[in-house]
């Protein structure tokens, strides 16, 4: 076994370790906590991948703001900490029974298609020519200009929502 | 010759001994690089643990200096081991555990704090032929790691089950959160002038630092870097006026110690980002062929950043929550933002006029952006209207005089 195998499978396992302990922990912040290691899991594979790039980015969004923003939201909910209800509903019987059909659905369709089964190859473009290549392929309009754009129209329409919702409306109401 | 090779750069002469030991020993290739890396990592990370004794010691004998007091001066000539005799003292301490705390992250949040400045250190080049990683988005990795040292912060503040270590938990995630934008806009400026995010590319590029040319945006990453630290002025988190020690407050002994360190450690480390990405990094005179010069190079430069931080850290007073949130989203964030469409803008006009042109065109933006923004400051502060918190005439226990009945004078 080589080291890159042996990395990769401890990282996998503290992954899906982790993914399991965020669903199933009774304690919010805790499973906050456990999702932070799964995210940094996720990196961790990508820069096993030598896709520096998005190991770095995957840190910064989702630990450095997404997972921060959450712990920031369960530690101001009021009372989230000591609520004993149940986890699960009635109807999670039949969760599991859709959920697996749709999960072996999905796999058995996923592996006929022939582009499962060929190997990767190696992009073999050393420094920085893979953020190049990434933010070229962005703005490339023979590229992902298209949906980067919609992407990025989308995130705005998000915030100018965010806005108008938190914004003050006792101005309006003294006018 | 051999000899003159190994003094020239000595610690790439050792690994490539060390590297040729292993094979010998018959292990293969991948295994001893991950056993160098490996050895690399801990060396690096246990000799920077220990230069933080000297940061410690030296620090406050400026302040001490500072404040016109003697600092440390009683273990050791100068006291030189006052901070060996604070880290046995502080080794051998009681560890108290408060009632009612989350240990998971109580127990982990000062390991992973002393990590996220630690490991910043794997991406600095200490010389042309020594860079621990060379990543191809080091100032990404930048940026990320800062939001694992904010991750240690909230873990803490929750862990200990207190309510001032909550508030400055919050307090500093905050500041950081903040901060970390003017900082991110500012570092794109390098990014896109050596038009890599690898920080070797960016020494390689700096034939002449970029402070001379980016002497604004330099400014701009200084202070939004004093402010990540959390350091003074910026020091909310730890206003022990307000919430009595910070987030560190249920810690004792040695936990204390390792919020102690990264404190301390996290100067000196925002010291070598900066003069890497605006100094330099290890450039200097006679470095191809001494590569051994580029860390003393990169140490003194990181030296003087970092003594002006501790000057300004003794020198001002500390500010107010809400002044430091204006200062930062209604000054340092939108005057980024102008500096870098800027920047971008005329960098890319006068491209095809050579280099120098380029800079120059640069260096004059960010000069009119600096005395823009002064005069704006000190237009606003002009008829800037400072209410009055709390009551001029406060009740102050004394023996009433029942000739004047002037409570104002209190």
């Amino acid at each position: 076994m080589s080291v890159q195998q042996l990395i990769f499978l401890s990282l996998a396992i503290v992954t899906i370790f982790s993914a399991i302990m965020v669903v199933s922990l009774r304690n919010l912040l805790h499973s906050a906590l456990w999702l932070v290691l799964t995210l940094l899991g996720v990196a961790s594979l990508f820069a096993l991948l030598e896709a520096s790039f998005f190991a770095a980015v995957q840190i910064l969004v989702y630990i450095g703001a997404i997972a921060i923003l959450l712990i920031f939201a369960v530690m101001l909910t009021h009372n989230i900490m000591s609520v004993s209800d149940s986890q699960t509903n009635r109807g999670w019987g039949i969760a599991i029974v859709l959920v697996s059909i749709i999960l072996i659905a999905l796999i058995s369709q996923l592996s006929t298609w022939e582009g499962f089964n060929t190997a990767l190859i190696n992009l073999n473009s050393p420094g920085q020519e893979t953020v190049l290549s990434l933010g070229k392929g962005l703005v490339d309009p023979q590229g992902y200009a298209l949906p980067f754009e919609t992407a990025s129209v989308l995130l705005l329409a998000a915030l100018l929502g965010g806005v108008y919702i938190a914004f003050d409306k006792r101005i309006e109401k003294k006018s | 010759m051999d000899f003159f090779d190994f003094i020239s750069d000595p610690i790439l002469a050792i690994s490539k001994w060390l590297f040729e030991l292993l094979n010998g020993w018959g292990v293969t290739a991948d295994w001893s690089n991950f056993i160098l890396y490996f050895i690399g990592a801990a060396l690096l990370g246990t000799s920077a643990l220990l230069l933080t004794l000297i940061f410690i010691w030296a620090e406050r004998k400026i302040i001490g200096r500072l404040q016109d007091r003697y600092g440390p001066n009683q273990v050791g000539p100068w006291g030189i081991f006052q901070s060996v005799a604070d880290m046995v003292k502080i080794f051998i301490k009681e560890h108290i555990i408060p009632y009612g705390v989350d240990p998971v992250p109580y127990h982990l949040a000062p390991i992973i704090i002393v990590a996220s400045v630690l490991i910043v250190w794997a991406i600095i080049p200490f010389s042309n032929s020594l860079t621990e990683t060379n990543l191809n988005v080091a100032v990404i990795f930048l940026l990320a790691v800062g939001g694992i040292g904010e991750l240690g912060i909230m873990m803490a503040g929750w862990g200990s089950n207190n309510k001032y270590a909550l508030i400055s938990a919050f307090r500093a995630s905050a500041q950081m959160i903040s901060y970390e934008i003017p900082m991110a806009i500012v570092l794109l400026i390098p990014v896109l002038l050596s038009s890599s995010m690898a920080m070797d590319d960016i020494v390689n590029a700096q034939k002449m630092p970029f402070i001379l040319i980016l002497l604004f945006g330099a400014l701009i990453f200084f202070i939004a870097s004093i402010a990540e630290n959390g350091r003074a002025p910026f020091d909310l988190a730890e206003a022990e006026s307000e919430l009595v020690a910070g987030f560190n407050i249920e810690y004792s002994g040695l936990k204390f110690g390792m919020f102690y360190v990264a404190d301390f450690l996290r100067a000196f480390t925002s010291a070598l980002i900066f003069s890497t990405i605006f100094l330099g990094g290890w450039r200097g005179p006679g470095v191809e062929t001494f590569p051994i010069l580029g860390g003393l190079y990169l140490t003194l430069k990181s030296l003087v950043i970092w003594f002006l931080g501790v000057w300004i850290r003794g020198s001002f007073p500390r500010y107010r929550i809400d002044q430091m949130m204006n200062i930062n989203w209604k000054f340092l964030t939108p005057v980024s933002l102008a500096l870098f469409m800027l920047a971008i803008f005329f960098g890319k006009l006068f491209e095809n006029y050579g280099q120098n042109i380029q800079y120059l065109s640069i260096l004059i933006i960010n000069l009119g952006l600096f005395f823009i923004s002064l005069k704006l400051i000190n237009r606003k502060e002009d008829n800037l209207e400072i209410p009055e918190i709390g009551l001029r005439s406060r009740p102050v226990a004394k023996p009433d005089n029942l000739f004047s009945k002037d409570i104002s004078r209190g």
